[in-house]
């Protein structure tokens, strides 16, 4: 009843989204030394990844070299005006279930060039399909600094896990991928055989998880 | 050692294993039965004058009734090597008083750089009086704070605003962890210190719900309430 009453007068309305960015934008004014921002399982939108963003450059976050945004519903908008705030120092980015496909790999790969030392990155439970994963494939080959991925990316076949293991295999300092294909949001398309190609073709030290039960016994780097 | 939901066999059996071990580095006691000595266990813990990592963990509707580190709580100060201090559980005054006063003597716990603690602790009467004591604390670099599983008490916005001005006055701190605390945009908001903070370099809020505002929104604020009365955590 309150709401209908004030609804014809209404001249601004401004809903949390905003609230949040404000917050945040003032938070990260009086934190220039800032290394890592953990947010991630916050119920964040586009539009709030996009006020994040926004903050990023305003306060420049040079130092920022740890960014984790799993399990908010940023999108590939989001993910698109993230990926070009970032600062080059960036060596870990966790985008774990984001909601980003294909166009936001491709929006990521304008990053990875920029990011010559990350050496962390994470991508699953998102929804991208070979196409996506062909996409990242031409981003990381080669990559020297790459030493722990998450490819269990949700529409993938075995012929984006066959892209992938090529590029991976050109990555001397790689130890850890993370390929799941079992269990919410899993590469559940992908069969045996691809993993079993994935493994045979990984540099020599490095390891592939394909049970999320197991991942937790990885030795980390 | 870790002894995780362990039932002890008499209320001698930890001091008797503890004996056992003069130098143990680390020791976390997470929901075991509690069928001990509070004073014989405070004791054995007392005597480990090497012990670098402790970890006191009691789920919280165990501690309101009874409070089986009460007698620990307050011999942390004859423990000289303590890094890393885990206490998650509720205290009662006394033991928050002697906690307090643990993290005040800065010579009893000048190795001292990690300390995590749950909601329910803040929650404990005189749990306020445990982030005056954070504030000061010389040697703090890393501060945790976790609310319990399932739906414990949530970090306040005043509780906010007293960390805000903790990782602003101590310039040891480098790191502040709230995970799982329960915040919300309006709480985040009283998070932000008073000025300009060269300190803090890691900040994990994971598992919040910082896309809303709590319900807690004064009835004349909506449906725009003033920033800085969200800032100031006082709504």
């Amino acid at each position: 009843m309150i709401i209908n009453a004030l609804l014809p007068s209404l001249l601004t309305l401004t809903l949390a989204g905003s609230y949040f960015n404000e917050a945040m934008d003032l938070l990260l004014s009086r934190l220039p030394n800032l290394e890592a921002l953990h947010l991630g399982n916050n119920q964040l939108d586009g539009k709030q990844a996009e006020g994040l963003a926004a903050s990023f450059l305003r306060h420049k976050v040079a130092k920022l070299e740890n960014l984790t945004l799993g399990s908010n519903d940023i999108g590939d908008a989001g993910l698109a005006c993230i990926v070009k705030a970032l600062p080059p120092c960036l060596k870990q980015l966790y985008l774990h279930g984001i909601d980003c496909t294909d166009s936001g790999v491709a929006a990521l790969r304008e990053g990875l060039d920029r990011w010559p030392t990350l050496w962390g990155l994470g991508l699953n439970g998102n929804p991208i399909t070979d196409s996506g994963a062909r996409t990242l494939a031409r981003a990381i080959r080669g990559r020297m600094s790459l030493r722990d991925i998450g490819i269990t990316l949700s529409e993938m076949t075995d012929a984006g896990v066959a892209r992938l293991a090529t590029a991976l295999a050109t990555c001397p300092n790689l130890r850890y991928v993370y390929l799941y294909t079992s269990g919410f949001k899993a590469a559940q398309k992908v069969t045996d055989e691809a993993k079993q190609k994935l493994r045979e073709n990984l540099p020599i030290y490095a390891t592939a998880a394909f049970d999320h039960r197991l991942s937790r016994y990885l030795k980390r780097p | 050692m870790q002894l995780h939901r362990v039932p002890f066999s008499d209320k001698k059996s930890f001091s008797n294993v503890i004996a056992l071990c003069p130098n143990l580095r680390r020791l976390s006691l997470h929901d075991c039965d509690w069928h001990w000595d509070d004073d014989a266990a405070a004791e054995a813990i007392a005597s480990l004058k090497q012990l670098q990592e402790l970890r006191l963990q009691c789920a919280d509707a165990v501690s309101a009734e009874r409070n089986p580190f009460a007698a620990t709580v307050k011999r942390l100060k004859e423990l000289p090597a303590m890094k890393k201090l885990t206490i998650f559980s509720r205290l009662d005054p006394a033991s928050v008083e002697a906690f307090v006063a643990y993290l005040n003597e800065h010579m009893g716990c000048r190795r001292l750089t990690k300390i995590k603690i749950s909601t329910g602790l803040l929650a404990s009467a005189g749990g306020q009086e445990v982030l005056h004591a954070v504030a000061k604390h010389p040697t703090l670099q890393k501060l945790t704070i976790v609310r319990p599983d399932g739906m414990g008490e949530p970090l306040r916005k005043p509780q906010c605003v007293l960390l805000g001005q903790a990782i602003f006055n101590n310039h040891s701190l480098r790191a502040l962890h709230l995970r799982r605390c329960g915040l919300w945009t309006d709480s985040l908001s009283a998070l932000v210190p008073p000025s300009t903070c060269h300190n803090l370099a890691r900040l994990k809020l994971d598992g919040n719900s910082l896309g809303y505002l709590s319900g807690e929104m004064p009835p004349g604020s909506v449906p725009n309430p003033p920033f800085s009365t969200l800032q100031r955590g006082d709504n």
